[in-house]
């Protein structure tokens, strides 16, 4: 496997397997994985149910540790973390973005956003206006005191893009960000990612199988049955835009 | 305080299941105090009055003590004199009086006694300090000493005034005496002579317990004539301002060498009150920790329940850096907002029904107290003793109920592995 880019990676999986046990068997999720991703990226890790999209984009966020195999982020070994330093890298560098928003329905969207900065031992001083101005981001000013039961579901994935963008993480996770979301709402919010993306700098990781949302992604990781078999830059961009790439892995 | 807040927002989700287990935290607490107010009031009631009935400190010889429950009239104090100096002058004593007790059957007119009762000789200011004998006459009146006539066992004849008694309700119903019956006690030397002295019944009392009504109080000058101990007596009897000050009395006692051949002790140190305090502590322990343990498996399937629908919630919140230790206080706080509300009320109903329905009116034991034995004066009538202390008490346990039942949900919510709770979701 070769990589290219200018730089250390963000974050780097080589021959990475991730078993699961399921009753007296095994289920091998991941058969042998390896792929690099630049600081500045917008992928699509994409592929049918169960072919371990969602499996990748947990070990890059640290949700969960590789069976096999090393992955590293900011150059360093998430398998040798212990759990408070895998928490504590999640607060501060990884924002997530979920399918189903996974707002906390009891709080205002303001207090979504103010929540996750919180854990993110932020500095206390400025946090409102860095809370007012990730919903402002999002398009949510007038919304801020709204409960999650009392927004759309486009504006729900906005708080949770506010959530996930207020602590400006080095990489958001958004774990298929539009499944839930009908097509112009998640148009709107995949082009609002891509303005994130485009004016901040970070990092965008997602699982799809959707090609509406393949189709806005500078760089697709296919994945089939656990393994790596595409990893394309879309001829549609120019190539000092598209992200270095990876031949296909595992 | 934002996770704070979060908890206490959560306590408000679900506000059926909320209501009921504030509910149940709210009965336990209540219970808890009407418990403790009932408990202190009875027990603390029952040793008072049994420990100045007994003698807070009291001072008998060793022999006595070792034989008591034979009430031995032959292990005696022979020179009284120089023993109740010595007590008067101990540190914090307010009063020392010598006591006689014996069985005796009664004996009305013709009818030869076959009624056992006991009697207790002690002077008049023993009566007031420690009964309050003459406030608990139902009829009748408190005996009149006359030293010459009680110290020759000869009231009633030879022109002297007859020996004055008190007869407890129940001895008096027993026997079937009546104001102004003379009434003969049969009784005991301290060689073991038969010795009787004819009373008169001029006072009927009712000292509220049945282990009381039995007794015959009659002068110790009576007694002493009747035992054959004409200057000393069994027992001494030393009282300070409360029953608090009877250790640092028993103890001043104790190092006065005037009293180094005598045994001296504090209620608690003898029977049946040293396993008795000991015995009450814990059953109130017991019986707390019996209510606090139910109110918690309460607690514990509301906050099981919470976790289980909370999950992927949790899981989220793991993911984006919530702590196990900020996960156990997120819950345990949860379940303590919801007892706060549930233990205030709590605590309020239980201080209104444990001050007006046990304190005020107490509870009526009926013929229950009859079976106890004597030596445990308990009213019939048991007065529940309710301190605003209870309140901040029970309040507190109730918090406790939370935490006891909080903690292991929230521990478990602590173990949840994000990416499981997210896998779960999917």
């Amino acid at each position: 496997m070769t990589t290219s880019g200018t730089g250390a990676p963000l974050c780097q999986l080589t021959d990475v397997k991730k078993n699961y046990p399921m009753g007296d068997m095994v289920v091998q999720a991941l058969k042998g994985v390896s792929v690099q991703v630049w600081p500045g990226e917008f992928t699509a890790f994409a592929g049918p149910s169960g072919s371990g999209k969602s499996t990748i984009l947990n070990l890059i966020g640290c949700l969960d540790r590789p069976s096999e195999g090393k992955v590293f982020l900011e150059g360093r070994d998430v398998a040798t973390l212990k759990d408070a330093e895998l928490g504590d890298v999640r607060a501060r560098r990884i924002g997530f973005i979920f399918q189903s928003f996974n707002l906390i329905p009891v709080l205002t969207a303001y207090e979504n956003v103010e929540l996750a900065l919180r854990l993110s031992g932020a500095d206390l001083r400025g946090q409102k206006e860095r809370v007012e101005e990730a919903l402002r981001s999002v398009g949510l000013s007038d919304y801020m005191t709204r409960r999650p039961a009392q927004l759309s579901g486009g504006q729900q994935q906005r708080v949770a893009i506010a959530r996930a963008l207020v602590k400006t993480p080095a990489l958001i996770i958004a774990d298929e960000p539009t499944a839930n979301l009908d097509s112009t709402n998640g148009a709107a919010i995949l082009d609002l990612m891509k303005a994130m993306n485009a004016d901040n700098g970070t990092t965008f990781l997602f699982s799809t199988h959707d090609p509406m949302v393949m189709s806005r992604a500078r760089r697709i990781v296919r994945l089939s049955d656990g393994q790596i078999v595409g990893d394309e830059t879309p001829e549609r961009l120019a190539p000092q835009e598209a992200a270095p790439s990876a031949p296909v892995g595992g | 305080m934002l996770i704070l807040s979060l908890a206490l927002r959560n306590a408000r989700r679900n506000t059926l299941r909320s209501f009921l287990t504030g509910g149940m935290i709210m009965f336990g607490v209540a219970l808890l105090t009407c418990g403790m107010a009932w408990t202190s009031g009875a027990f603390g009631g029952i040793l008072e009055k049994a420990s100045n009935m007994m003698g807070p400190v009291r001072i008998v010889t060793p022999e006595f003590a070792r034989k008591e429950q034979l009430m031995p009239l032959e292990e005696n104090i022979e020179d009284l004199a120089p023993v109740l100096a010595a007590a008067r002058a101990a540190p914090g004593v307010t009063g020392a009086w010598a006591r006689i007790q014996m069985p005796v059957t009664l004996t009305v007119g013709d009818d030869i006694g076959e009624h056992f009762a006991l009697v207790q000789g002690a002077p008049p200011e023993w009566y007031d300090r420690a009964l309050d004998l003459a406030g608990h006459i139902q009829s009748g009146r408190m005996f009149k000493v006359d030293d010459e006539a009680s110290g020759m066992c000869a009231g009633g004849h030879h022109g002297r005034p007859p020996i004055e008694a008190v007869v407890g309700a129940t001895a008096a119903e027993t026997v079937g005496a009546k104001l102004g019956d003379d009434l003969i006690l049969d009784g005991q030397t301290q060689d073991g002579s038969i010795s009787a002295v004819k009373v008169k019944v001029v006072g009927i009392s009712d000292l509220g317990s049945s282990a009381q009504n039995k007794f015959v109080y009659v002068s110790l000058a009576t007694m002493q004539c009747m035992a054959d101990i004409p200057t000393g007596a069994t027992e001494v009897l030393i009282y300070g301002k409360t029953i608090g000050d009877a250790a640092a009395i028993a103890a001043a006692l104790t190092a006065d060498p005037a009293l180094s051949k005598l045994s001296v002790s504090s209620w608690d140190g003898r029977p049946p009150f040293n396993s008795l305090a000991s015995i009450i502590g814990a059953l109130k322990s017991m019986a707390a920790g019996v209510i606090v343990f139910i109110t918690a498996l309460g607690v514990l399937n509301t906050m099981l329940m919470s976790v289980m629908e909370r999950t992927a919630e949790i899981g989220v919140m793991r993911a984006m850096g919530l702590g196990r230790l900020q996960t156990v206080v997120l819950f345990v706080v949860e379940a303590m907002g919801i007892a706060a509300v549930g233990g205030l009320i709590g605590a309020t109903l239980g201080a209104v029904v444990a001050y007006y329905g046990l304190e005020v009116h107490g509870v009526n034991l009926g013929g229950a107290v009859n079976k106890m034995p004597p030596g445990l004066a308990i009213d019939a009538v048991i007065h529940g003793d309710w301190e605003p202390i209870m309140f901040v008490q029970c309040f507190g346990l109730g918090l406790l109920m939370a935490v006891v039942g909080g903690a292991l949900p929230a521990f478990r919510a602590s173990r949840i592995e994000p990416v499981e709770a997210m896998r779960a979701r999917r």
